[in-house]
């Protein structure tokens, strides 16, 4: 089977790229690793700000639906439940699917994995009942189970304040959100919300570690000094059968390395990624990156880069045109607008430091 | 100023470190040099099989020796290297292999090797669950075995750091010079040594070029896989040298299948990638002869380089230039000889004679008897 663009991962960067290759007449084969296509929007019920262009007022999954629906009505081809295990010379994906190993040829791929969750090292962190947030949203609002009765929030990222919320929705009970540094990371109006419900957000605290045996049956955690180390004395222990991190995210990036990109460690956007250009281009002709692979940011800014990087294949497969890249600076001008505000900073500073890098 | 040392060794995979621990277990100060980290050549690429069936004379003897120090090695070192002696079984599916397996098992036995040459129902007994189709007998010696590469290199490596050696990870070698001693630059400062050991890997010819010293090694990819665990259910390398066939065995510590096959034609130079043809190759050549092996999930795939000599067989001695000492070209065989070619070069290097005969891996040999179980 031979494509002109094969897109690794069905999130919003992903499908947005495949709706785009799809609109150019490009023969197009999209390929998760999850039952169904969406990404992280599937558990995502929070709604959207921004503009009516970036589907503001829409909940996340919601948006999932939208794009999902769009797909079948194209002709862009949908391979569900299978792996990419390689990117092979010639562009060739090595695919696990249905226990069997399959390869698909492409002309041009664009590589929209996502990102894993960062984890945390504490004394047992392997207890059941210690869970990455994301994979508790997972748990709640894809597949409808109640992760646990009481639970400790690590993290005060936007990530962390919206899962609390959501856990509060669920009727599990916060006591706790704890923050290693001295001010909340997301959005105010996010913290304010879980505050109101009675979650107590601790700043300078963090982890120690989980009690239990079999499973968690509590945690104790412990004020931090300006170096953030524990301070002796401010043990506190909780009542908890529940521990989630919401520490940050990191790229997907294995396929990258493994079919040779040039890797460049970036902090700001969550540690190792391909190089790339505002264009998504990487450092292997034909290869493009989008959404959090390409540096951690969030579902808009992911489907405007999967567009930007769908451009960029298909001037790669037709040739260029002024069309494209008058589309392809306008999506680029609509992420730097994205971009300009106070909690873009760090996204930011980071991607400067990219493009810099030659 | 240049660090001084009795002894440079260049390059951190098994030969340099085997060959800096003899020589520091002396009393020599050694330094061994690395261009990445250990093991990141050829040694943490291969699949850590050990066997004596060999055809030449130095060969046999050394992998014997070769066995005896890897039996030893987890008690020398004071933590296991995941020895296990399993043994080595090649399939014959033509009456020529037949053949040849029973001529190299005259010469192995000479050398006191215990090889026999079995039926295929005596093979299937050994494997459970072996095709025998076409399968017309088997050479089978249970005193090869496996070890861990990692650990055996970690193990050296230690040891040279107790004895007083230091070891030099990210440290490419840009240069050498030689007055009345080495002068070797590196990309982190100068060395100094009246002795230096070339067991650069694949990078024996370049390094040997440093010195003005030609040596006829080319590094040839070969790519290799690992599946997910299973229970303990066979026990040897099996070795099926069809021109389609492969080599596997089964980790005794893990239980992961791990196994490769020379690529036909042959892929020269250094690249180490991998291809997709290999996942699809080496899974139908390993099915064919262990049907039950078709549900097992490939867990990982990788690619190293075999250097190969002319003849098929290492080149290990002192070369043109005084002091200057290869023991490269391994041709696929570093990891199973490096215990023994390490003791075997620190005698010749402290001017002893070596307790094994290596004239046949002299560097200024005619190359023309070649190893035929290559």
């Amino acid at each position: 089977m031979r494509y002109q663009l094969g897109i690794v991962g069905g999130g919003p960067a992903g499908m947005m790229a495949a709706l785009i290759g799809d609109r150019f007449g490009i023969k197009t084969i999209l390929i998760d690793d999850n039952p169904a296509l969406g990404g992280q929007l599937i558990k995502q019920t929070h709604k959207f700000f921004g503009s009516k262009d970036h589907y503001c007022g829409y909940r996340g999954f919601q948006i999932g639906s939208i794009l999902r629906e769009e797909i079948a009505k194209s002709k862009v081809e949908v391979i569900t439940s299978a792996t990419v295990t390689g990117i092979y010379p010639g562009f060739i994906l090595g695919l696990h699917h249905k226990e069997r190993y399959q390869e698909v040829g492409c002309d041009a791929v664009i590589v929209a994995t996502g990102a894993k969750e960062k984890f945390l090292i504490f004394e047992n962190n392997d207890l059941p009942g210690v869970y990455g947030a994301g994979a508790v949203q997972t748990l709640m609002n894809v597949y409808g189970v109640f992760p646990g009765r009481r639970a400790l929030m690590i993290g005060s990222g936007n990530i962390g304040l919206i899962v609390t919320y959501q856990l509060l929705q669920a009727g599990v009970e916060v006591p706790f959100l704890v923050e290693i540094l001295p001010e909340i990371g997301g959005w105010f109006v996010h913290a304010a919300k879980i505050a109101r419900a009675g979650t107590r957000i601790l700043t300078s605290h963090t982890i120690i570690s989980a009690l239990g045996e079999e499973e968690v049956e509590g945690a104790v955690i412990a004020k931090v000094d300006d170096q953030f180390h524990p301070v002796s004395g401010s043990e506190v222990t909780i009542d908890v059968d529940l521990i989630c991190l919401a520490v940050g995210l990191s790229p997907l990036s294995d396929l990258l390395w493994q079919v040779g990109c040039r890797m460049e460690f970036i902090p700001e956007l969550g540690g190792y990624l391909a190089w790339h250009n505002e264009r998504m281009e990487t450092t292997v002709p034909g290869l493009y990156v989008a959404g959090d692979v390409a540096g951690i940011e969030e579902a808009t800014t992911a489907m405007l880069e999967g567009k930007v990087a769908a451009i960029s294949a298909v001037s790669h497969l037709l040739g260029p045109s002024d069309e494209l890249s008058a589309m392809q600076r306008e999506i680029i001008r609509e992420l730097d607008d994205l971009r300009s505000g106070d909690f873009s900073q760090v996204v930011s500073r980071g991607l400067r430091r990219l493009y810099d890098r030659p | 100023m240049a660090r001084p040392f009795d002894v440079v060794i260049i390059g951190g995979g098994i030969i340099g470190t085997a060959t800096g621990y003899y020589l520091a277990r002396k009393g020599l100060k050694v330094a061994v040099l690395e261009k990445g980290f250990l093991t990141s050549g050829s040694t943490g690429r291969c699949i850590g099989g050990i066997r004596q069936q060999f055809t030449t004379r130095s060969s046999i003897l050394i992998a014997m020796e070769s066995v005896r120090i890897f039996k030893t090695l987890g008690e020398e070192f004071g933590f296991d290297i995941e020895w296990h002696q399993g043994g080595y079984l090649f399939l014959a599916h033509s009456e020529e292999k037949e053949r040849a397996y029973k001529r190299a098992i005259e010469v192995q036995r000479k050398f006191g090797l215990e090889v026999n040459y079995i039926t295929g129902e005596e093979a299937r007994e050994i494997v459970p669950g072996l095709n025998t189709d076409g399968l017309l007998g088997a050479a089978y010696c249970p005193h090869d075995g496996q070890a861990n590469p990692f650990l055996v290199v970690d193990g050296y490596a230690r040891g040279i750091k107790q004895r007083g050696g230091s070891i030099f990870t990210f440290t490419p070698v840009t240069a050498i010079h030689k007055a009345r001693h080495f002068r070797i630059q590196t990309g982190k400062g100068d060395f100094e040594a009246p002795v230096v050991v070339n067991a650069a890997g694949p990078w024996v010819a370049e390094i040997g070029a440093m010195v003005g010293v030609e040596i006829p090694a080319q590094p040839e990819r070969h790519e290799a896989l690992i599946t997910e665990r299973r229970s303990l259910f066979m026990e040897p390398m099996i070795v099926d040298y069809r021109p389609d066939g492969c080599y596997f065995q089964q980790l005794h510590s893990t239980g992961q299948l791990i196994g490769c096959y020379t690529p036909d034609p042959k892929v020269p130079g250094r690249d180490v990638s991998s291809t997709s043809e290999f996942l699809r190759e080496m899974g139908r050549r390993m099915v064919r002869i262990l049907p039950k092996l078709g549900e097992i999930r490939v867990l990982r795939q990788w690619a190293g380089s075999y250097t190969m000599s002319p003849d098929g067989s290492p080149i290990v001695g002192e070369s043109g230039v005084e002091g200057f000492y290869i023991a490269g070209a391994m041709s696929g065989h570093g990891f199973m000889f490096g215990p023994g070619i390490g003791r075997c070069l620190a005698e010749l290097i402290v001017g002893n004679e070596s307790p094994i005969d290596l004239s046949e891996f002299r560097p200024d040999r005619e190359f023309v008897r070649a190893e035929a179980l290559k």
